[in-house]
């Protein structure tokens, strides 16, 4: 698991500078932290809640509430495996069988050296080119088991590590 | 002369990024006069994907599809040469071409580039 | 052209929203114009979220300016100054060629103040989706876009009296923007010459699935599902046997063989049980377990329920108990009839359009294929050969040579033997992953 540090709230002060007196904007507020940290640090939260008079409850409401916000840091490499009907139908449950052999790690997991996390997530919308997954921005697709694991391995073989 | 790379999601997911990188590469390297590269975005043949559009000096438009970052050194050399015959075997087959054909666009009109 | 002019054309045309429910465009937008107020809203739900649906991205990577252009129409036509757009987290790429168009459109007078130099002005903001298919109803959304959790009001008021910041809003789907200019060019008469009495027009589909040629598909209204699949979509992949297509996303069902003839038009498709929807369609061969594929979608709807009303967040999660029992092989006598009495229950009480229609594809499966369920549940049997505790898999000692390919592929180290002598699998220790089947040049792994 990658170690939490202490968080640096200075980070998000243009943020909040921008957004808080702005009605409805907590979640733009939320992206923006998350894009900044990787996830949303339990501090962040209640800075937010501080500067923007909102209760942490609410806050915690929205940010469980919507799959794309997380409380945990992620891995370097996070590998987002579409979860979309014509994924379904052309094999994701393979490819993530797949991803578990090869990293060790289930839907919402991260590898030990913190290299690589996977989420299950909903339809990005490449369906003709099924199954399809997201790595950093980076869309594979027409994936099949050994194409994946392929593409596991050289990401690792460039961050330097060793063969998992 | 005119080559424009399908980009949208499912395009980037078959590879059209790099099969653009490359054409730009050659193009920038090599400065042949008159042809320009752009970008375009899903036209819904998704199954065909990278697909490279160009547009002859007479504006016919021959639609090159399933194109590796190989073959766009091909299609650079074939636009240099002035001889498009070698780039036959990338051309969309005429089954394929009836996916679009028969069809009737409306909302997914394509609207070909007025820019040069 | 005054707005009720432009409304007019709307009328004329017939066009009905292409987000899945259908109702009638001129009639949304008039009652936002009559609506009092000065501050009135346009939005365009750009949520997208069923999956296998990929037509609004499309629209928004590809021709951003349409959607623009068909944004402004509506906004001028209902008397909005502001419009924004909802796109789905999940689309990043449309949500950066959307900011360039903005930002162009701006540029050159075509967003902002005075646009043209007219009275109208109006300006166009997005709003990025955070990950939650429930928004993609429209007061969902709208509570999104105030920096809420996502949950339905109920309605009435309709977002035309009392939407965002329960002011006067216009909620449309890209799709039924994107015809705006089209009509408006060519007039509302030229639109309703397509299609068919009640379902004027054009619809996009995004084909998919286990199909030949997959993409998006937009054809007149009438045009039969078998043209789509058959003769656009090429037929199945490998030549293999069609079983079903899947219509509308988790609100939707599926259409078997015998009703490929059934005319894309909103109510013949309703009768089949399915819905028009927003147009994924997702085809299925032989080798597709429709009970899997109910439970697939049970599982999306469970996890996506938003919480609020009891029919929903309780029903969907005892429906999915009941269909992971089945595919598990661990089906009771009188499952099938539970799973008919939960689904009438949450159709009946459910708060959001999302809710009432989560059923559907578990009743169209047990309509269509009740014998796969009877199998699943009498017999602990997939007829597909896809549910994994239903099947095993082994190696016809005919085939094989031995050569170890399969073994050596096997994360599971379930196969043995030795080499140039047929080799075996271990039931109790197979994960049923499927690598020793792409591994064996001699097609001796059989599933059964």
């Amino acid at each position: 698991m990658a170690e939490k540090t202490t968080v640096d709230l200075g980070l998000i002060a243009p943020v909040l500078e921008e957004y808080k007196d702005t009605p409805g904007s907590l979640i733009a507020i939320l992206q923006q932290t998350q894009a900044t940290y990787g996830y949303l640090p339990e501090e962040a939260i209640y800075h937010i809640a501080e500067v923007t008079g909102t209760a942490p409850a609410t806050i915690y409401g929205v940010a469980t509430f919507y799959a794309q916000f997380r409380l945990e840091p992620v891995g370097k490499h996070l590998i987002m495996l579409c979860q979309g009907t014509a994924c379904h139908v052309n094999g994701a449950e393979l490819i993530s069988a797949a991803i578990t052999d090869e990293l060790g790690i289930e839907d919402g997991e991260t590898t030990e050296d913190g290299l690589f996390s996977m989420e299950h997530v909903a339809c990005l919308g490449c369906c003709s080119l099924s199954p399809v997954m997201m790595i950093n921005g980076k869309t594979y697709s027409t994936l099949t088991p050994d194409k994946c694991r392929k593409v596991l391995r050289e990401i690792a073989k460039e961050e330097g590590g060793a063969d998992a | 002369m005119k080559l424009v790379v399908g980009e949208g999601s499912c395009g980037l997911a078959a590879g059209a990024g790099a099969v653009y990188e490359r054409l730009d590469t050659l193009l920038k390297e090599n400065n042949p006069s008159g042809v320009v590269l752009d970008i375009t975005g899903c036209n819904g043949m998704c199954f065909l994907e990278p697909i490279v559009d160009l547009y002859d000096d007479e504006g016919t438009l021959h639609r090159y599809v399933k194109v590796t970052e190989k073959d766009a050194d091909d299609i650079y050399a074939a636009v240099s040469a002035g001889d498009l015959s070698s780039l036959d075997r990338l051309g969309i087959t005429p089954d394929d071409a009836h996916f679009l054909e028969a069809q009737t666009r409306v909302a997914t009109a394509t609207r070909p580039s007025r820019r040069s | 052209m005054t707005q009720d002019d432009v409304i007019e054309q709307i009328d004329i045309s017939g066009l009905r929203g292409r987000g899945g429910a259908g109702f009638s465009t001129a009639f949304k937008w008039r009652a936002a114009k009559n609506s009092e107020g000065d501050e009135k809203y346009l939005i365009c739900n750009a949520d997208e979220g069923d999956p296998g649906a990929f037509m609004d991205r499309a629209v928004i990577e590809g021709d951003p300016h349409n959607l623009i252009e068909g944004m402004l129409i509506g906004a001028y036509a209902i008397g909005a100054s502001t419009a924004i757009v909802y796109v789905r987290a999940e689309y990043p790429l449309a949500i950066v060629r959307l900011e360039k168009a903005i930002k162009d459109a701006t540029e050159r007078g075509f967003l902002g103040d005075n646009i043209m130099g007219s009275d109208f002005s109006c300006v166009l903001r997005i709003k990025a989706g955070a990950g939650a298919f429930v928004c993609g109803e429209e007061t969902a959304l709208i509570e999104s876009l105030e920096g809420k959790r996502g949950m339905p009001r109920l309605k009435p008021p309709f977002p035309a009296q009392s939407g965002y910041w329960f002011k006067p809003s216009n909620i449309n789907n890209v799709e039924t923007y994107a015809n705006v200019p089209w009509i408006i060019n060519n007039g509302g008469a030229a639109f309703a010459a397509m299609g068919t009495e009640q379902s004027k027009g054009t619809k996009v589909f995004a084909l998919s699935g286990k199909i030949k040629r997959g993409g998006l598909v937009e054809i007149p209204m009438g045009t039969t599902l078998r043209d789509v699949i058959f003769d656009i979509g090429g037929g199945i992949r490998n030549d293999k046997e069609f079983k079903a297509v899947q219509l509308g996303g988790p609100s939707g069902g599926c259409v078997p063989k015998e009703k490929l003839d059934t005319v894309i038009d909103y109510a013949e498709l309703g009768k089949t049980g399915a819905i028009m929807g927003s147009g994924g369609m997702v085809v299925m061969d032989e080798s597709t377990c429709m009970v899997s594929m109910a439970k697939f979608f049970l599982d999306f709807t469970a996890k996506e329920s938003c919480g609020k009303c009891v029919h929903c967040r309780l029903g969907t999660k005892r429906m999915l108990e009941v269909l992971d029992r089945i595919v598990k092989g661990k089906g009771e006598e009188g499952d099938i009839e539970k799973l008919e009495e939960l689904c009438y229950a949450i159709k009946d009480g459910a708060l959001c359009g999302l809710g009432q229609t989560a059923p559907n594809p578990v009743l169209t499966t047990i309509r269509y294929f009740r014998d796969e369920f009877e199998a699943h549940i009498k017999e602990q049997r997939c007829p597909a050969g896809e549910c994994r505790d239903l099947i095993t898999y082994s190696i016809n000692k005919d085939k094989c040579v031995g050569c170890s390919a399969c073994a050596r592929q096997c994360p599971a180290d379930a196969i043995t033997g030795e080499l140039k002598s047929p080799f075996t699998i271990d039931p109790d220790l197979c994960v049923k992953c499927g690598n020793c089947i792409t591994a064996c040049r001699f097609g001796a792994v059989e599933v059964h």
